[in-house]
């Protein structure tokens, strides 16, 4: 009885976080369409702003030179109306997303094109049978077109054009713009998109203007979204095998029509993980069943969680970066701060010898979770490939004088001796110093912890082979073992991994030196016989 | 020296304008960057001290509102940042007349000796 009401528990648990994630993904979903949206309209509408706040500027109302309108140049010669052209170049300049800018006359005749060399281009003078001039005259305000071919350009472009009226509200020309759809992909751009995302747009006839899916393969979703996404609704839907969320977008008078799907395998991946920890979860639990099972679904519940945190967290990289940058970092300045006022003499108060050595340890101890946490975000900086390299040429000797000065009083107070082997007096090196002195920085950290407590000695060198410099770190502690040197520079990877081990350190030192070392063209690798001492070697490019 | 401190922790603001006063000079505090915006357009500061990440109303925010203004040089804004090295945007808040970039977590003996080594040297 008691077997089969934990049983009946567990599946409604499951069935539980099952839904939640769901609604969590479809949420997600149907948020990134919204974004999307916003951020095309607001492109567009900046777009018409430049256009309607321009069009009643007495430069563009000017049209004296109408007169010299000729089959020719397609309009007026580009020596005449040199302020209008100005305008226009000036209008490209501040909103590269527009391909060219326009006057034509109210008759639809052109009256000029900036850039100058593409009206000479135009096939035609009279463009009156287009969906702008049409548009333009029927409702006498700013008109979005259709998306067309432009026939100077062979690309496609969407039309602004707005009516210019004259002190006595007689028009007297359309001002206006037209737009490359590149202006939609850099929408899309300003966007993660999710895993086999599929992002299309429509225009207000319903013509598909821009696909990310460039296959061309049939729609696989039925086609009222789109008429649905015209007409002013939204939605996101689960159909088939996919999801789907469709948006209208406001483009002036009119609707656009966006809709963006995605496989449901690859939208609910962490949702499918969790039904088959679920699945797995109930076997154990007939097996096992009573107290011991109930643990083990704690513990299963809390997999699943950390799976759809780990989840959550890859696919939101970047935010994550700065996220815990920001949040782990910020916590520490009032810790060290206050330890700082508090171990000083007669600033807020003296300490007795034990207290200060407390806030000393504390103090000690905040600097190494300071030094952990750059180097988890400098770990995941080389993964993602966003660590950024500075490249300077700078002199070697200078850059390991450097080193010198900072170690040789810190160790020689440990008993420590540090020296310094070098062959490269005059040679120079283009590299990122700051990340070079952090490899050394991190080997010699290392070394410090494997030396011997008396007579410990640590050599750093550089010299030069042919066209690439060899850098080396020795110390004469007590060595790597052979058969594991091949895993030290993983992540996380520590040689001894008892726990009582005497040294301390994130694990990630040496797996950061090689990414460093190898974004910079270079190699690492490390020596050692496994008795006594260890060499760790890596060579640049001169 | 006059300086406005604005961060969003509370216990930053308190350690540093405590630690700032105890070194005699004069600090006020903000946790709120709108509200430091008005304090900075209201009284005179040798220096501002801005955390870039707050809610609602950020550093970059406070920048952009005082560059519009005109009162960007009107004191010297040093900028708190959580990122281990400087990048691009910290290049665009420099040439948009911030002083300095100084990365968090900062050690408050390191940020007075700056502080009064650039009232020294007047840059």
């Amino acid at each position: 009885m008691i077997e089969i009401a934990i049983l009946v528990t567990a599946f409604y648990f499951g069935t539980q976080i099952i839904d939640t994630e769901k609604k969590d993904t479809v949420a997600k979903f149907s948020n990134r369409v919204t974004l999307l949206v916003k951020n095309t309209e607001t492109r567009l509408d900046s777009a018409i702003n430049l256009i309607e706040v321009t069009r009643n500027l007495p430069i563009v109302k000017n049209i004296n030179y109408s007169s010299y309108i000729s089959e020719e140049y397609k309009g007026i010669p580009d020596n005449f109306d040199l302020k209008k052209r100005t305008l226009a170049k000036q209008i490209l300049k501040t909103y590269p997303e527009f391909e060219f800018i326009t006057f034509h006359m109210p008759n639809g005749d052109f009256y000029m094109m900036e850039p100058y060399s593409d009206q000479l281009n135009i096939t035609r003078l009279n463009f009156a049978d287009r969906d702008w001039y049409k548009g333009v005259m029927a409702t006498e305000d700013t008109y979005v077109s259709e998306v067309y071919n432009s026939t100077t350009l062979k690309r496609n472009v969407v039309a602004i054009r707005t009516p210019v009226f004259d002190d006595n509200d007689t028009l007297i020309g359309i001002w206006g713009g037209s737009l490359k759809l590149q202006f939609l992909r850099e929408s899309i751009e300003d966007l993660i998109l999710e895993k086999n995302s599929r992002v299309i747009f429509y225009d207000q006839y319903g013509k598909k203007i821009l696909d990310t899916d460039t296959t061309n393969k049939s729609e696989s979703f039925s086609h009222h979204f789109i008429d649905d996404a015209l007409s002013g609704q939204k939605g996101t839907v689960l159909v088939n095998d996919l999801i789907v969320a469709y948006s209208p977008i406001s483009v002036g008078p009119v609707n656009w029509g966006l809709i963006i799907l995605q496989p449901q395998h690859d939208a609910f991946f962490s949702t499918l993980i969790t039904e088959g920890l679920i699945i797995f979860m109930l076997i154990i639990f007939s097996a096992i069943l009573g107290l011991a099972g109930y643990f083990i679904y704690k513990t299963t519940q809390k997999n699943v969680r950390l799976a759809k945190e780990i989840e959550q967290t890859s696919a939101h990289k970047d935010e994550f970066s700065a996220m815990i940058s920001h949040e782990l970092k910020t916590p520490l300045v009032p810790i060290i701060g206050y330890c700082k006022m508090l171990a000083k003499k007669d600033l807020i108060g003296n300490l007795n010898k034990e207290q200060l050595e407390a806030v000393e340890a504390i103090t000690r101890n905040i600097k190494r979770l300071e030094r952990l946490i750059v180097d988890i975000l400098d770990a995941r900086k080389l993964d993602l490939n966003k660590m950024k390299f500075v490249k300077e040429e700078f002199s070697l000797s200078v850059f390991l004088e450097k080193i010198e000065s900072s170690y040789k009083n810190i160790l020689g107070e440990k008993g420590i001796q540090f020296v310094i082997n070098s062959s490269v007096q005059e040679t120079s090196i283009t590299a990122d110093e700051s990340r070079l002195r952090q490899v050394f920085d991190n080997l010699i950290g290392n070394a410090i912890k494997f030396v011997p407590k008396s007579n410990g000695k640590i050599t750093i060198g550089a010299r030069r082979e042919n066209y690439v410099i060899l850098f080396y770190v020795t110390d004469n502690g007590t060595g790597i073992p052979i058969e594991k040197q091949s895993e030290l520079f993983h992540k996380f990877y520590q040689v001894d991994t008892t726990i009582k081990r005497n040294t301390q350190g994130s694990g990630l030192g040496l797996a950061i030196c090689k990414g460093i070392i190898e974004t910079m063209g270079g190699t690492i690798w490390v020596e050692s016989d496994g008795k006594s001492g260890t060499t760790f070697y890596f060579q640049l490019s001169l | 020296m006059k300086i406005l401190l604005i961060d969003d922790n509370k216990d930053i603001t308190e350690m540093f304008s405590k630690y700032l006063k105890l070194n005699n000079h004069e600090c006020h505090t903000s946790n709120d960057g709108r509200n430091g915006l008005n304090m900075i357009e209201n009284q005179k500061y040798d220096v501002v001290l801005l955390d870039l990440a707050m809610p609602n109303f950020t550093g970059v925010d406070v920048i952009h509102a005082l560059v519009e203004k005109n009162k960007i040089h009107n004191q010297k804004i040093i900028v708190f940042t959580a990122s281990s090295k400087p990048n691009n945007e910290f290049d665009d808040l420099i040439k948009m007349g911030v002083h300095s970039c100084i990365a968090k977590p900062m050690d408050p003996d390191e940020l007075i000796s700056y502080l009064e080594n650039l009232e020294v040297k007047n840059i």
